[in-house]
């Protein structure tokens, strides 16, 4: 039997049900696909502002009154080096930092640039640059333990790891990934249900059809599957078109995003679903619809669509 | 072909719709099932076509013990039956030609030898000419045709019919008759389940008959 054909003929029984279940499902789609996508680039954010983790140990001032200032800071930097999350080390100067403070603000304040009464406010520092695997988010308890030796160090008066507002921001990032995975759970819930009223409604509008089919020695797998083909199909559809959606609405979000927040410098960031998550999104449209309408049909299988009440006499 | 022995059913609520039947109909017979409304025609037609099972006794039918069948072997048992409806129950968005087809297409034959018996079968019913029309586009008794070409397109051992002149007028009733009479001489055994008793009368044939679901007469 043509199965491509009795989806059509399915489809041409009553096309305004089937139109408002491949609307509905399409908007169902088209949030978790949405959902996935801001998924994808808060990750990639996290990654990214990641990368800049780094430990400041700020030098007591007094440091600088001793004679060997220098074999000092040399083993302050040996202590440090010692560290596995210890990429590199550099002694900032109390000048330097100046002049890269005049540097920062000269775009916002242009006559800080090359102001002399400014003298030497800030402190002199030791930047401690960590090795990539310490610099992702599930390494900030450890990072807060190595902060805290150095700050231990002789001639360390403070230490800061600036970023540990990207903890905070880990945190949110994890409490948005799981609200939207049980979104995203709840609206594949509600998929099948939707693909299964549909179907349901379909065998209601052939039930004398699947009856003739019986009586004819239709096996349950051949009166079932034009029914599993609308089910995939229709989740296919509704997929293909919530990804071409939440494409048009992703960069459109992401220009607006780039135009007027460019000062966050997350152009080249932010993007639309990758290829695996597109097909990942088709694969659920598929298989989500497959199960909604075995959810429906498998009664068929057990021959609860007989015609009781067929015979005439 | 057809075999009763001491076969009861009953309902849940103590209801008895066959009690102590037995019956046999052998190969190439042409019977007559006749009795009043409630006598038990129904469920001795669904037992025979595997859609109920016996309470006791047994049921044979083509070579199959319908008291023993799985589920899974119901499908190709009933390839082997050929039914037809007072109703016709045809289906209305397919052709002719897709109707009468529909036990092959089942059963997985080949398109060309699908469209050659389908053409055969409508030849046989005088309606080869219809090939292509809807079953709304054509009268009572030309569905009936269809219905029955249907019944027979995969050269079934046994036909049954419910009521299958119950819609018709006296003409298209005998016309129906001898379309019958022609697929039995053919060595095809029908079992026809009627009210019209001019039609039993007129055609000599054994006659089943049924009342409060034992056999009263088995001629």
């Amino acid at each position: 039997m043509n199965i491509f054909r009795e989806f059509l003929r399915s489809w041409s029984k009553q096309p305004g049900m089937q139109l408002a279940t491949l609307t509905v499902l399409t908007g169902t789609f088209t949030v978790i696909a949405v959902f996935m996508g801001l998924q994808q680039n808060l990750g990639s954010i996290l990654s990214r502002w990641g990368e800049t983790v780094q430990i400041t140990a700020y030098l007591e001032d007094r440091l600088f009154l001793e004679e060997d200032i220098d074999e000092h800071i040399d083993k302050l930097k040996d202590d440090i080096r010692s560290y596995p999350a210890t990429n590199q080390v550099e002694f900032v100067s109390k000048e330097k930092a100046v002049e890269r403070f005049q540097k920062r603000m000269g775009t916002y304040v242009p006559d800080i640039l090359g102001d002399e009464s400014l003298g030497s406010p800030l402190p002199a520092s030791l930047e401690i640059q960590l090795n990539q695997s310490w610099r992702n988010p599930g390494q900030f308890d450890a990072l807060v333990h190595m902060a805290g030796e150095i700050a231990k160090l002789v001639g360390v008066e403070e230490v800061s790891y600036g970023q540990d507002w990207v903890k905070n921001y880990a945190s949110v990032v994890g409490f948005f990934n799981s609200s939207s995975s049980a979104l995203i759970v709840l609206l594949l819930a509600g998929s099948l249900l939707v693909v299964g009223n549909s179907i349901r409604s379909s065998i209601y509008q052939r039930r004398e059809e699947i009856e003739i089919l019986e009586l004819v020695g239709a096996t349950p797998r051949m009166i079932r599957a034009p029914y599993l083909m609308e089910g995939a199909l229709m989740g296919f559809l509704a997929a293909g078109l919530a990804l071409i959606i939440a494409a048009v609405l992703a960069f459109w979000q992401i220009e607006l995003f780039t135009e007027n927040l460019g000062f966050l410098g997350l152009s080249g960031t932010l993007g639309y679903l990758g290829l695996a998550r597109s097909l990942g999104v088709l694969l659920l449209g598929i298989v989500f619809g497959l199960l909604g309408s075995y959810f429906c049909v498998w009664k068929i299988s057990r021959g609860q669509n007989r015609p009781q009440d067929s015979w005439g006499f | 072909m057809i075999r009763f022995s001491h076969t009861y059913k009953s309902y849940t609520g103590d209801i008895h719709a066959l009690k102590d039947i037995s019956l046999s109909i052998e190969k190439g017979e042409f019977v007559f099932l006749t009795g009043p409304s409630g006598a038990g025609k129904t469920t001795l037609f669904k037992l025979i076509s595997a859609y109920e099972q016996c309470t006791s006794g047994s049921v044979e039918v083509a070579g199959y013990d319908l008291n023993r069948i799985k589920f899974n072997q119901i499908p190709y048992f009933r390839r082997r039956l050929g039914v037809v409806y007072q109703d016709f129950r045809l289906l209305k968005q397919r052709t002719v030609f897709e109707n009468v087809a529909l036990p092959l297409e089942v059963r997985g034959d080949r398109y060309s030898y699908i469209e050659r018996r389908v053409k055969d079968v409508l030849d046989q019913v005088s309606l080869s000419f219809k090939l292509d029309s809807f079953p709304e586009q054509l009268s009572g008794g030309e569905q009936q045709r269809v219905a029955i070409a249907r019944a027979l397109v995969h050269q079934p051992g046994v036909l049954i019919a419910d009521e299958p002149t119950g819609n018709l007028d006296l003409g298209l009733s005998r016309d129906i008759m001898d379309l019958l009479e022609r697929v039995n001489a053919q060595g095809t055994t029908v079992f026809v389940a009627t009210h019209d008793m001019e039609l039993v009368r007129n055609s000599k044939r054994r006659v089943v008959d049924l009342k409060n679901g034992s056999l009263v007469r088995s001629l």
